[in-house]
């Protein structure tokens, strides 16, 4: 008997939103994933380097954002996920990549536009000047040339339904705040949705929450970037941040920082006078960081979208775990000049004892955390990159942490945290004492170890390095 | 893309999932310090280590492969048992417990009566599996199907296990559901199924449709990880509590 994959049995829902800017399909879309507890995929997500800058080499059109989120979205769909996906999808060409060779039972649109002008005119407004929205310059571009747009011809989308593609499409018209089905919607879908954009609607008129577009809401995220800054320990620790600091050769010299967060790391650089780029996938941070460095960009760490051998120093602080440590050194290497400055910081486990035990630890209390790393594992995953490591230096802190962020992070377990955490003290004294591990009912502390590699990057460069001027 | 086996590397690398159960295990059966306590297919010893720290208690193992038996050796007693075997003469126990190891066991009404010879008259047995809907979401099955009605035989149901259960001498069993973290579906986890995770699907004739199968997962997972999505399902069982 031959197994061959069956894709349509055990495909997740997809969600599908359509509509021009400034129609609020960000603000319902997103809050609706988070409610039904689907996965969100932005268009942004693609090929999401909305900055235009000279060594961006992803100056993707449109229709390739839209292939390239496709193939992301029918990778997730076949793995069993429900998702939703939040993009323009204005033509019958933008929709076709992800609506065919899907099951149009576990299919719908729900269609975004505003009715009146004047509205959606002040929403984009607010977008043309947010430093960070990836579709600012799109908005501005749309009040240049007068904010009509181009709207869905009005059968577009029942047409989808025609021709068997998709279920349902539900419309939300975000000026008087109506909906209307179109097509045969499934009973759940028809009772649950409704429900839920009906409250978004009247939470968004009462301002009830923060809507992503409103100009309070800059004040918010920045506050939010501040709190992050305070949150643990480790990333306001000076003696930490001095470890990724030295005097460079060129100046000023290109740095990237990768996964920079609020830009912490690397401010310092800024500061002197060099030429910092930030690159992190949460926009939220992102905002903090374009404050302290020279270009911040939206993007992924192993697929960086910079040229080969162009960078004189490469900062990573603390981004290992969560990626494939190998695929993001490897990026560093090919952006990295040819003896260019790699520095790695990050939390590991003294010994293999204690690495065995942190990781039942994590997957536990922090279950997306991806690895944990001892001092011997970093430094062979940087030399297998083609690093020459030439100085570390270790760091210890205490890192306080209370219960309601592990319990707001993970399942409750069989017994419940408590027990939990209090079997964990007695397994970790005897185990591995040198974690100093307690738990006083509120707050978890241990000391958290870390190391700080500098490295210089071997082999030969692809092609002769850009000059500097291009900066 | 070039994949090797590493069936051995992630057999010794075992990790996740034990603080969880353990606690679980803690939750629904009293020990202390008198107890003695054997683990069938013990691995490297690493869970049994945690539950001796915290009970007090006497630790033995079981354990299939030379290598792990050996490192599990410096944590608790482990007992090499190539075949499978159960060793004698090793007393009697107030807990025995086991993870992974039904699916392997084709004999399982030998096996339940053989646990149930060395408990003490009121000992407990401890073991989880997963039930109907388990095999059902299990994202890898999407992609090896033919796996799913392998995987579900050599489990075998909640229902029949139960029944078993009661057949060989254990007066009641209680269920409960446990959670035992996520699972994070990366390259390692593929890796883990490629020289066949079930024992019905070892045979050769199945190789291919597998090896299909899981290079089209491998696909799907890169083009996530490509864009930061780390894919990953919740790991949730059943646990049986035989007394």
């Amino acid at each position: 008997m031959k197994e061959t994959p069956d894709t349509n049995q055990s495909q997740g829902y997809l969600i599908l939103f359509c509509g021009l800017p400034g129609t609020l399909k960000t603000y319902i879309s997103v809050r609706l994933s988070g409610r039904l507890g689907y996965g969100y995929l932005p268009t942004r997500s693609v090929g999401s380097i909305a900055q235009s800058s000279p060594i961006n080499i992803f100056q993707e059109t449109r229709q390739e954002r839209y292939q390239a989120l496709a193939k992301v979205a029918h990778a997730a769909l076949q793995l069993g996920a429900n998702i939703i996906v939040d993009g323009g999808f204005m033509t019958i060409e933008a929709r076709d990549p992800i609506l065919n060779d899907i099951d149009p039972q576990k299919a719908m649109i729900i269609h975004c536009l505003c009715s009146n002008n004047e509205i959606r005119k002040k929403r984009l407004e607010i977008r043309a000047v947010d430093p960070i929205d990836y579709e600012r310059q799109s908005a501005k571009e749309i009040l240049t040339s007068g904010v009509g747009g181009i709207p869905l011809p009005k059968d577009d989308l029942t047409l989808e339904v025609q021709r068997g593609r998709i279920k349902s499409v539900l419309s939300i018209d975000t000026a008087n705040m109506t909906l209307e089905w179109k097509g045969e919607p499934s009973q759940e879908l028809l009772t649950k949705i409704p429900q839920i954009i009906n409250e978004l609607l009247v939470e968004y008129q009462d301002r009830q929450v923060p809507c992503s577009y409103d100009s309070k809401v800059q004040s918010q995220f920045d506050e939010l970037a501040e709190v992050y800054d305070q949150t643990t320990e480790w990333r306001q620790d000076e003696e930490l941040l001095a470890s990724l600091q030295r005097p460079l050769e060129q100046n000023p010299a290109r740095i990237l920082d990768i996964g920079t967060g609020t830009g912490l790391a690397s401010a310092w650089y800024a500061e002197q006078g060099h030429h910092v780029v930030g690159i992190d996938i949460s926009p939220m941070m992102l905002r903090k960081a374009a404050e302290r460095l020279t270009l911040t960009l939206l993007g992924e760490a192993t697929q960086l979208p910079f040229l080969d051998d162009y960078f004189d120093l490469i900062i990573i602080r603390q981004s290992l775990h969560y990626v494939d440590a190998r695929r993001l050194l490897d990026e560093a290497g090919r952006t990295l000049m040819r003896n260019g400055l790699l520095v790695i910081s990050a939390i590991i486990c003294p010994n293999e004892k204690s690495k065995t035990l942190w990781q039942e630890f994590k997957s536990a209390t922090q279950p997306l955390r991806l690895r944990v790393f001892t001092e011997n594992d970093l430094g062979e995953i940087a030399q297998n990159a083609g690093f020459n490591i030439f100085e570390r230096s270790h760091h210890s802190l205490i890192r306080r942490e209370k219960l309601a962020s592990i319990e707001s992070r993970a399942g409750t377990p069989l017994g419940g945290w408590h027990l939990f955490l209090k079997n964990f003290e007695k397994i970790a004294a005897k185990i591995s004492p040198e974690l100093m591990f307690s738990f006083d009912g509120d707050v978890v502390e241990y000391k958290q170890y870390w190391i700080t590699m500098w490295a210089r990057r071997v082999g030969k460069p692809s092609f002769e390095p850009p000059s500097h001027s291009d900066v | 893309m070039s994949i090797k086996s590493n069936k051995r590397e992630s057999h010794l690398e075992e990790r996740g999932g034990n603080l969880l159960f353990l606690q679980a295990l803690l939750t629904e059966v009293n020990l202390n310090r008198h107890s003695r306590i054997l683990e069938i297919g013990c691995g490297t010893g690493v869970l049994a280590e945690y539950l001796g720290v915290l009970t007090g208690a006497e630790i033995l193992g079981t354990e299939l492969s030379e290598e792990s038996a050996r490192i599990a050796n410096q944590r608790i007693s482990c007992y090499h048992c190539p075949t499978g075997e159960l060793p004698s003469n090793i007393g009697y126990f107030d807990l025995i417990f086991c993870k992974d190891v039904l699916p392997t066991i084709e004999d399982k009404r030998w096996f339940f009566k053989a646990i149930r010879s060395l408990l003490k008259p009121q000992g407990t047995f401890c073991t989880y599996m997963p039930n109907d809907i388990d095999f059902l979401t299990k994202p890898l099955f999407r992609f090896i199907p033919g796996s799913l009605s392998a995987s579900q035989a050599c489990y075998g149901s909640i229902a029949e296990t139960i029944e078993l259960l009661s057949e060989c001498g254990f007066r009641q069993t209680q269920t409960f559901r446990i959670s035992l973290g996520t699972v994070p579906m990366d390259e390692r986890y593929v890796h883990k199924h490629w020289d066949g995770y079930f024992s019905n699907s070892d045979l050769p004739e199945m190789s291919e449709g597998r090896i299909h199968g899981l290079n089209t997962l491998l696909g799907k997972l890169k083009i996530l990880l490509d864009f930061g999505i780390l894919a990953h399902y919740k790991w949730e069982r059943t646990m049986l509590v035989a007394r």
